[in-house]
């Protein structure tokens, strides 16, 4: 399998506080592949590390064997790259199908956005129904299934998912992961930020478990489902 | 009755043209976070601009304008690319230090102005400029008539602009969440130069519309930067249709106070409508619509 997404140990930091030490993982071609972690073990960081937002000190990150260090963080959606973010961060003034249009500005996207758009519109029928609501009337679900839309709408080689189900009601966080596992089986490269272990591990194919700013474990989902620290830390057991 | 149909048309007929200065002033206040206090002198060189247009060539102000906006433009971006942007990343100990570079642009705006032009008192007299005529009993001024009537154009090209292009979308997807644009790949730091740059524009057309009725002297863009201040709180920062009424709403507010106050006290009204919004509306005509 081809590599997709390479980062060989990064550190990066805020100002003076340094977040990350040392971080690598690999995201294979085809692969779904989970981040893990408590509040503040620096997850979010590493996605934006990838996205551009944040510049790492150390260290390489490679997407399809280019070097991203000269990138500037607007120019990665058009690579391949879409950030689905913590919180959603979806444009709360602008309608479903502007929001939607928004994540579609480059190359061959931006020829495809109609076709996007109704291959979007298939997967969460709901966003056809709202399309000329602002985004910021949806109900949280809702807003969920936009933000992943939005990502999609790039037509993107690697989705990289934040949180997706942060702040929704359970019945709504199965139907997300269902969502990614169903884009996984299609093809879709993923690499998934949780801190719903239990969940992310059932979906993925290989985890990491990140712990202040270090990669403390890796493998399979189900070898992390046996193991005793992730059954002990995440899992409760 | 006739009086005050006269004051509230003459006050809707101005307003239209503030509320094109004021857009470009909440087009940037909603991409920066700012308040750009050169704002009104950006209106006082687009005015000088269709100034010269007129009095060296002869060129109509309201063909000028088309001369003035795009110089006025590439002001503004230039203004944005090579200063405030290159603030963004000093850090200081006041965050707001774009603020007073805009203070330190305005200066020298206008004193480069003085410089060459003096503090002479300035205007156009076009064969339209005293015209008046009836409207159901109303004399209506014919270069406010014609201002408000661009005017309104202008402010419909600007939506069609910002709700139907992709760059447009970009400018609003930048101003609601700056995070966000950069993660769909939009250029954010393109974005607000030619934010700023189109920002620039509008005060140009709007000097330029007001032309013709205004006396024209170096110091008259302060009148505009508070007038715009005045129209982007009133309407709710960063809002356009708030800008819109803030506009309409100011020319009506001032065009009242001059005619049953005192035209000395025009401005007054402005200030004190200002003051009550910020004590008892501080979301603006903004919130208003929003609470529906």
């Amino acid at each position: 399998m081809r590599h997709m997404l390479n980062i060989g140990g990064i550190d990066v930091g805020y100002g003076d506080v340094q977040v990350l030490w040392d971080v690598s993982l690999e995201v294979r071609e085809g692969e779904f592949v989970a981040l893990l972690g408590a509040n503040g073990a620096g997850k979010t960081t590493t996605l934006n590390a990838v996205s551009g937002l944040l510049r790492p000190r150390k260290g390489t990150i490679t997407f399809l064997g280019q070097d991203l260090a000269r990138t500037p963080a607007y120019r990665r959606a058009e690579l391949g790259i879409a950030h689905v973010p913590e919180g959603r961060r979806l444009f709360p003034e602008m309608s479903v199908r502007e929001n939607l249009e928004m994540g579609a500005l480059h190359g061959e996207a931006r020829r495809k956005r109609r076709e996007t758009m109704e291959e979007v519109f298939s997967i969460f029928p709901r966003l056809r129904e709202r399309q000329h609501q602002l985004a910021g009337s949806l109900s949280g679900g809702e807003q969920q299934m936009l933000a992943i839309g939005r990502g999609l709408m790039s037509r993107p080689k690697l989705l990289l998912l934040d949180e997706p189900s942060l702040g929704l009601a359970p019945m709504l966080v199965a139907q997300v992961f269902q969502v990614a596992s169903e884009l996984h089986s299609r093809g879709m490269t993923i690499l998934l930020v949780e801190q719903n272990v239990r969940h992310a591990l059932e979906v993925c194919s290989r985890a990491y478990v990140l712990e202040n700013g270090r990669i403390v474990l890796q493998g399979t989902g189900t070898e992390l489902l046996a193991n005793p620290h992730v059954r002990e830390a995440y899992l409760g057991i | 009755m006739v009086l005050l149909g006269q004051a509230v048309v003459s006050g809707i007929l101005l307003g239209g043209m503030y509320a094109l200065i004021a857009m470009g002033m909440t087009l940037v206040m909603g991409v920066m976070k700012i308040i750009n206090l050169a704002h009104g002198a950006l209106v006082m060189v687009g005015m000088y601009a269709t100034y010269i247009c007129f009095q060296q060539w002869g060129i109509d102000p309201y063909l000028g304008m088309f001369v003035a906006m795009p110089l006025l433009f590439l002001l503004g971006c230039l203004i944005q690319r090579f200063m405030i942007n290159r603030l963004l990343h000093v850090e200081s100990i006041l965050p707001e230090n774009q603020v007073l570079l805009t203070v330190g642009v305005m200066l020298v705006l206008t004193e480069l102005v003085r410089l060459v032009f003096r503090s002479d008192y300035r205007s156009v007299a076009t064969a339209y400029s005293g015209k008046t005529f009836f409207l159901g009993g109303v004399s209506v001024n014919v270069p406010m008539a014609v201002g408000f009537l661009i005017a309104m154009g202008f402010t419909y090209a600007l939506h069609l602009f910002l709700t139907r292009t992709d760059l447009g979308r970009s400018i609003r997807a930048t101003a609601q969440d700056r995070e966000a644009a950069l993660y769909m790949g939009v250029n954010a730091p393109r974005v607000t130069v030619i934010t700023f740059g189109l920002g620039a524009a509008l005060a140009a057309a709007g000097g330029s519309l007001l032309l013709p009725l205004f006396y024209l002297w170096p110091d008259i863009g302060h009148l505009f930067t508070a007038k715009s201040f005045i129209i982007t709180i009133l309407g709710g920062m960063g809002s356009m249709p708030g800008a819109l009424l803030g506009g309409l709403a100011l020319g009506v507010a001032e065009s009242l106070g001059a005619t049953y106050i005192s035209m000395g006290y025009k401005d007054v009204v402005g200030l004190v409508i200002f003051l009550l919004v910020l004590l008892f509306l501080p979301g603006g005509l903004k919130s208003l619509l929003a609470r529906r």
